[in-house]
């Protein structure tokens, strides 16, 4: 008997355009005691299966077909009130932002009390009691002084631990958690993970783990339901779906996304197409991912595939399924590109020991104003030809790098060189036309791309702000460009609102290619896309880079992306560059113990693998960088740190047969090889 | 609760169904009609309230605080002027001097709001807090003043209403602009080398036109109820020309045996208050880019009225 079991849950939302259907025909059964991971992508459908199961529905939104049982009592005829008994008290749910979902305005202690009194009636003591008791299981420092300390106060990780806090008061049986690292650095999203395993543990409680990273997944849910389009489309234990997933689906999902053991030089395979928007569901009988499958034949567009066992433990919605084999990725019959030859001498983009400090408002009225470090001293040559990675946790300074390589900040000290010419000391003038070379890809291209002009203009506009050609061949240069990245020839006409995220990127990859630029920066290019599509956007990024000759520079949190597309990668952590290597280098044999850290923090989407990983973690969070330890930045975080590192800073240095570190106590490669070495019996 | 709810029914592109709901519908038909009968009504009112009626305002009668009747829709005054005609070109005064004055304020104030927010710090500052003390000004004491030194009339109700609105355009347009500043499209433009006014005129004003339309248009409302308030104190337009404001007071004190006499200019500034309202709103959704029906009014471009936007997801490129 389960915890929770849901047969045939079907939620419909009223908009004024219609009702759409989120969750179509879901069923799944969480037994107390066991993680069950929801996995899709965006409009899967994987939020609202989680918000129907405690009620919490948008507006128009309700449960129209299906059951839902928790712990013998049918949630779908409870009425409000008794809804409102269970939730937050025998369910529990944390949420993706913790900043918004604290409320702002009133202290941690406070919030936690009302959640306890509401269901218990302690008194207040009691409550404050059972508050320092629940942040102190969550791993909270000093618990009893955060009491009244309010969210903002807080760093990420923290504010995710004091929601977690939140959701255990009472001690629930089952905690639905959407999505509850996705806003975290992998560091801390590595912490959190490992807590919630170990409170389910500890407390025995059911966890329903929604995600769309498969990583997350692997290392843990005991069993995983994939859904595409309101569907669950695979079910299966956690072990045998990563090793033999059968539904066409799932494959093609392991087989777009960049790993840290797969070949740099291969292409990415990807899903053409985009995720199915929650309205295209509910239109006739067919498999939701006909449009995108490969192996979709006739059937598949007139029937509805059921979920169907096979063996004990996995179960597939699909009419013509892989066979039972372990997963292999395709080797692309694409010939790898050779390697561009990399011309080290002359260095087509170069920082000269940069420093970049931002002003921020006095603490204290007519105090002193307070200083932000954002970047210290980095030094970084970008050859031409080759792409360039700078990885770090957020707040690392890594953004602040790109900006100021396409001139959007200018350093505080130092120098910014683009072919041996010192960029802050061009005039206005000559500085906009300089612009040309050096082109910016920005993370969010909705954002970037001004709402109120049609694509052939925004396509156009650095044409027309550099005063390039006439308007004829204006005209000519956005038709070819738009084909280049892949956009149908009607795109021109249209707004930026109306693509897909996938689309609106190429968009803006289109715009950063007006202008012929030599180097192009991208910050975060893909962080907003899901898997699927993020792969078509990394492959056309590469083929863009052989057919323009382009450079790249490429920021990014996330080390698999960067171990794909990168040649060389510099690795930032408060406000300096303390690894610089090839990608190879870097993840084979890091030498600074972030690094390793780091590498070791990413979850891999390989359950055998992801639970071998000793728990060699990044511990700690970030300092501020209004006030940098001393000496080297890392030494609070760090196992290795002695008295030297506290008094001294290092500096990048290269050793003999070694890639440049800035660390006093390098790792030699014996210390941290776990992961890399899995990998390479598994490669051999 | 209402900010999660409404994050998590945007996953994916904006969702349109191939059939507008019957509400969505009759929405924006109300919005039309609104936006229709205020315009060729304030032109009437304006150009010429003659079609309308063809009574004097001014000419007295024998026929004394008469009810409403089939001779005198509204009834007539203590002068036996005809009540009617008396609201239909009571309207001149007072939507010349509100639409005037709020023409006036917009230009001035997204002016002052562009250049403040583009502007340095220190001329930030300076600009902003005289937009301060000029927003701490009560609307009655700049019309007082300007009255003692240019003499009552429209002329001097659209100065007071400008300068009175001025500030509060000024305050949110910079607001807006400095926001729109840091936006990433902004920044991408620069970063192709766009020079500041360009990047000024291109990509701000465009993206500021939605909210100027929509605060104009609620400044409409608040212009009218200042300007009859201001002529219901005598500081507008000189007796006997009709006038909204001054007729609500003349007729204040016969309120108990002549209803009729404050009634209807009082009702008429309600309605001509809501007509701006309801068209302001229209305005808005039709102005807004990601809005599923509209004009494209300022491109140039076919007009799309009530057609909807096409699902993205049937023209994505099958590219690897």
């Amino acid at each position: 008997m389960s915890l929770l079991e849901i047969t045939g849950l079907r939620t419909e939302i009223a908009t004024p355009e219609g009702a759409i259907r989120p969750v179509d025909d879901v069923t799944f059964s969480v037994a107390a005691g066991e993680t069950v991971g929801l996995v899709g992508e965006s409009g899967s459908g994987k939020t609202m299966t989680g918000m129907s199961i405690i009620r919490l529905l948008p507006a128009g939104g309700s449960i129209v077909a299906g059951s839902i049982r928790f712990d013998g009592v049918e949630l779908t005829e409870l009425d409000a009130r008794g809804m409102r008994a269970l939730r937050g008290n025998a369910i529990a749910m944390i949420s993706q932002d913790p900043m918004t979902s604290l409320n702002p305005t009133r202290t941690i202690g406070s919030q936690l009390r009302e959640a306890y009194r509401i269901h218990t009636g302690a008194t207040r003591r009691a409550a404050t009691e059972r508050a320092v008791d629940v942040l102190g299981m969550v791993g909270m420092p000093k618990p009893r002084e955060r009491l009244d300390d309010f969210p903002h106060h807080l760093s990420g990780g923290m504010r995710q631990r004091a929601l977690i806090a939140i959701g255990l008061l009472c001690e629930p049986k089952l905690l639905i958690a959407d999505e509850p690292t996705t806003a975290l650095d992998v560091s801390i999203q590595a912490q959190i993970l490992s807590l919630i395993d170990d409170l389910r543990s500890r407390l025995s409680m059911a966890v329903v783990l929604i995600t769309h990273d498969m990583g997350v997944i692997a290392g843990h849910a005991d069993r995983v339901a994939v859904m595409y389009g309101g569907r669950v489309v695979e079910q299966a234990d956690t072990r045998t779906l990563f090793a033999q997933p059968r539904h066409r689906y799932t494959e093609a999902l392991f087989e777009s996304m960049p790993t840290l053991d797969m070949d740099a030089r291969a292409e990415l395979a990807t899903i053409p197409g985009t995720p199915p928007t929650l309205l295209s569901t509910g239109r006739g009988a067919m498999c939701r991912f006909a449009p995108r499958c490969r192996y979709a034949e006739q059937d598949c567009t007139t029937r509805d595939p059921q979920l169907v066992a096979v063996g004990a433990q996995q179960a597939h919605a699909c009419f013509h399924p892989r066979d039972a084999q372990p997963i292999r990725r395709p080797v692309s019959s694409v010939q790898p590109p050779d390697t561009p030859t990399i011309d080290s001498e002359v260095p087509l983009l170069e920082l000269r020991a940069v420093h970049k400090q931002f002003r921020l408002r006095a603490a204290r009225l007519l105090g002193p104003p307070r200083l932000v470090h954002a970047v210290s001293g980095v030094s970084l040559a970008v050859h031409a030809g080759e792409t360039l990675g700078i990885v770090g946790e957020s707040g690392c300074g890594k953004t602040t790098i790109g900006r100021m390589l396409v001139g959007l900040e200018r350093p505080s000290a130092g120098a910014v060189a683009f072919a041996g010419q010192d960029l802050t000391e061009m005039g206005s003038a000559e500085f906009r036309r300089r612009r040309r070379d050096l082109q910016m890809m920005f993370q969010d291209s909705s954002a970037a791309l001004d709402p109120r002009m049609p694509v052939s203009a925004l396509v156009a506009e650095p044409l027309v702000a550099q005063r390039v050609g006439t308007s004829s061949e204006r005209g000519a240069a956005v038709a070819e460009l738009l084909t280049a990245v892949g956009l149908p020839g009607d795109s021109a006409r249209r707004h930026a609102h109306e693509f897909s995220g996938g689309q609106r990127q190429r968009i803006a990859i289109a715009r950063a290619l007006a202008l012929r630029p030599k180097v192009i920066v991208a910050d975060e290019p893909v962080s907003a896309l899901d898997v699927s599509v993020q792969a078509q956007i990394l492959n056309l990024m590469r083929s863009l880079q052989q057919q323009f000759g382009l450079t790249y520079v490429v920021i990014s949190h996330d080390l698999s992306l960067l171990k794909y597309l990168a040649d060389r990668i510099g690795v930032m952590y408060l406000g300096r560059l303390v690894e610089l290597g090839t990608s190879d280098q870097v993840y084979d044999a890091p030498r600074h113990p972030y690094t390793a850290g780091l590498i070791q923090s990413v979850p891999l989407p390989d359950p055998a693998l992801q639970r071998a990983k000793s728990n060699g973690g990044l511990g700690g969070e970030l300092p501020s960088a209004l006030d940098p330890p001393s000496g080297c930045h890392f030494r609070t975080r760090c196992p290795l740190a002695t008295e030297r590192c506290a008094a001294e800073a290092p500096t990048l240095l290269e050793s003999p047969g070694h890639h440049a570190v800035a660390c006093h106590h390098p790792l030699t490669g014996e210390h941290v090889a776990t992961t890399a070495d899995v990998l390479d019996e598994r490669r051999s | 609760m209402t900010s999660t709810t409404t994050s998590t029914i945007a996953i994916g592109p904006v969702v349109v169904l191939d059939k507008p709901s019957a509400t969505t519908r009759a929405r924006s038909v109300l919005g039309r009609i609104a936006l229709a009968v205020t315009i060729v009504f304030f032109l009437v009112l304006l150009v010429a309230p003659g079609l309308l009626v063809h009574v004097d305002p001014i000419a007295t009668g024998d026929d004394i605080l008469a009810a409403p009747s089939a001779a005198h829709l509204f009834g007539t005054d203590q002068l036996g002027r005809d009540v009617f005609s008396r609201t239909i070109h009571g309207a001149h005064p007072v939507l010349l001097a509100s639409l005037l004055g709020v023409l006036l304020a917009t230009v001035a104030g997204v002016a002052l709001g562009i250049a403040a927010g583009v502007a340095p710090r220190w001329l930030n500052t300076v600009l902003m807090r005289a937009v301060d003390v000029l927003l701490a000004l009560p609307v009655l004491l700049i019309a007082l003043m300007l009255i003692a030194t240019a003499g009552s009339g429209v002329a001097s109700i659209v100065l007071a209403i400008g300068i009175a609105f001025t500030p509060g355009f000024a305050r949110i347009v910079e607001g807006s602009v400095r926001r729109l500043r840091s936006a990433e499209f902004v920044q991408a433009a620069y970063v192709f080398g766009s020079t500041r006014l360009r990047t000024s005129v291109r990509h701000l004003l465009p993206n500021l036109v939605t909210e100027v339309v929509v605060l104009g248009s609620s400044a409409i409302g608040w212009a009218v109820l200042t300007a009859t308030t201001l002529s219901f104190l005598g500081l507008g337009v000189l007796l006997p020309q009709p006038d909204w404001g001054s007729d609500l007071a003349a007729g204040a004190t016969n309120l108990s045996i002549a209803w009729w006499l404050s009634t209807f200019p009082g009702l008429a500034i309600t309605v001509t208050i809501l007509l701006a309202n309801f068209s302001g709103d229209y305005l808005m959704t039709l102005l807004d880019p990601r809005s599923k029906a509209r004009f494209r009014l300022f491109t140039g471009g076919r007009a799309r009225t009530g057609r909807r936007v096409k699902e993205p997801v049937d023209s994505e490129p099958e590219v690897a």
